[in-house]
């Protein structure tokens, strides 16, 4: 009682719909979680990781041999990235189909949207990290991006900044720039949720507390999880990459990308995710009010979702392939 | 009447053409400072006996054609980040001859060659490809013999390494201490929670 008093804790008692209270009105808040695990462990490791383009792979050897919390803390990072893309998948997918973008939600949407980018951003800059050869041929691929996109594609340009490597411009965006772009953007995500309310509708209302125990008793369970996964399955790291050469396939949640470039080259490397980021930019504008433009918009929509998971499956299992005239080594 | 008209009409078109003159002279004497300090260094010529070498190796480096009495920084700049391998004086006709050593720890690839001013502008570039060092690569101190380094292939792969983790018994079992603990505790949240109406809190 007396915390309740001294913390302001009845601040937490304010209503929510009782649907909200399901868990695919948690996902937002289990990525979240899994968000501030990541910046734990990524706290963390980066008193061990080297970004020096020569020493990155060492120190990785040496977190991995060497140090046994910093080795488990990078199997939980890595495995913790992966459960908070799909959490946030999941979450975009829930409230695409409850239509959680209408009015007066738009900026919601929106927010969610740009939050989404950067954890696309912050996925790509941490593989590159790796400086293995999955990490080389991301950066193969961002460069030829960057040189295509002139101008607009400046900062992933090795020479830049010639004072800097561009693995350690990269090593300062992840641990820099996209975490505060992150944090600020959920600062107003959440003001925004807080605000305009779930769009759970009913007219049966619970207090926020009685919610917040039922997210805490899930984020327990995916941080057990995440952990179990780090413990069972540890995060693999290949040799050191050689440029020139294309012999993996990238981090999973960019497989799409991957199987629109199999098919359509380069272009398609650029244009899908241009569709799925326009599509997604266009939701509330096209799908405002019942009608044709709204059961078009939900259409596309779930074609689009399939198609997504349809190229990430066909990426993962289609024989590998090479690409930017980059040579496929021995294979 | 006529002529009280004509003044105020030749002050306002003399002012405007005098800024442009101004300006456009100002903008000549810009271009010909800029033009002076871009064409400051001379453009050289790199030569190396092969464009394709080891990291580990030696290899002598000329070049010729640069600034007379200068000074030029050889650079190999990659997508894996630029090591600067000398600083070497130009002799009286603008050229030089200098033997390098590419660090076992450069990574294989393809990289650029580079010679920089002393003010950090290009003034000749060469197109070379690294091979992988065929000894360990223990850039930092203290990593030598460390595990994965035996045996880690030069060629490219995707294949994980196989590496001995540093696993031990302590941090392995307060680890599943921690997650029996999160699934206690996950649970007990879960099964225990009650919703609670607006209505009773009220």
């Amino acid at each position: 009682m007396v915390l309740t008093e001294r913390l302001g804790l009845r601040g937490l008692d304010y209503a929510v719909p009782a649907r909200a209270n399901r868990l695919d009105f948690m996902l937002g808040a289990l990525t979240l979680v899994a968000l501030v695990v990541l910046a734990l462990s990524g706290i963390v490791l980066t008193q061990y990781y080297n970004p020096a383009p020569l020493s990155a792979h060492d120190s990785l050897l040496y977190i991995i041999s060497r140090s046994p919390v910093a080795s488990l803390l990078r199997d939980v990072h890595v495995w913790a990235a992966s459960a908070a893309l799909v959490l946030v998948f999941s979450h975009l997918a829930a409230v695409f189909w409850r239509r959680g973008f209408r009015n007066p939600r738009e900026a919601l949407w929106w927010s969610g949207v740009v939050l989404l980018m950067l954890l696309f951003g912050l996925a790509f800059t941490g593989t590159a990290l790796r400086a293995d050869q999955e990490a080389v041929e991301a950066l193969a691929h961002a460069a030829a991006g960057a040189k295509f996109a002139g101008p607009l594609g400046a900062l992933l340009r090795a020479d830049f900044t010639p004072s800097t490597p561009l693995l350690s411009r990269l090593y300062a965006f992840h641990v820099s720039a996209l975490p505060l772009a992150l944090v600020a953007l959920m600062a107003l995500h959440l003001w925004l949720v807080r605000h305009l309310g779930v769009s759970a509708g009913g007219a049966h209302k619970n207090v926020f507390r009685s919610h917040l125990r039922l997210v805490s008793g899930a984020a327990f369970l995916l941080v057990a999880i995440v952990a179990s996964a780090a413990l069972i399955w540890p995060a693999a790291l290949s040799a050191p990459g050689v440029v020139g050469y294309e012999v993996t396939k990238p981090f999973w949640p960019f497989l799409w990308v991957y199987a629109a470039e199999n098919l359509f080259g380069m272009a398609g490397m650029l244009v899908a995710p241009a569709v799925l980021f326009g599509f997604l930019a266009l939701v509330p504008v096209s799908d405002q009010r019942d009608g044709r433009a709204a059961q078009f918009t939900r259409v596309l929509g779930v074609v689009l979702f399939i198609l997504m998971i349809g190229a990430i499956i066909y990426a993962a299992i289609a024989p590998g392939q090479s690409h930017l005239g980059m040579d496929m080594g021995g294979a | 009447m006529h002529t009280l008209k004509l003044y105020p009409l030749r002050n306002g078109s003399a002012a405007p053409r005098m800024r442009a003159v101004v300006i456009a002279l100002l903008a000549v004497v810009m271009f010909v400072a800029l033009y002076g300090t871009a064409a400051a260094h001379d453009q050289g010529v790199l030569k190396l006996v092969s464009k394709t070498f080891r990291a580990g190796d030696s290899v002598a480096i000329t070049g010729a054609k640069f600034t007379k009495k200068d000074q030029v920084t050889l650079v190999l700049i990659g997508l894996a980040g630029r090591v600067t391998l000398a600083a070497v004086p130009t002799d009286t006709v603008g050229a030089f001859k200098r033997t390098v050593f590419i660090p076992a720890s450069v990574a294989a690839g393809q990289y650029r060659l580079v010679a920089e001013a002393i003010d950090g502008d290009e003034v000749a570039a060469l197109e070379v490809m690294v091979h992988a060092a065929t000894s360990a690569m223990g850039a930092m101190p203290g990593m030598e013999g460390m595990a994965g380094h035996e045996g880690m292939s030069v060629d490219p792969t995707g294949d994980a390494l196989t590496i001995v983790r540093a696993r031990g018994t302590t941090v392995t079992t307060t680890a599943m201490l921690l997650i029996i603990a999160c699934v206690a505790a996950g649970a007990m949240l879960l099964r225990g929670s009650r919703a609670i109406p607006l209505e009773e809190q009220s």
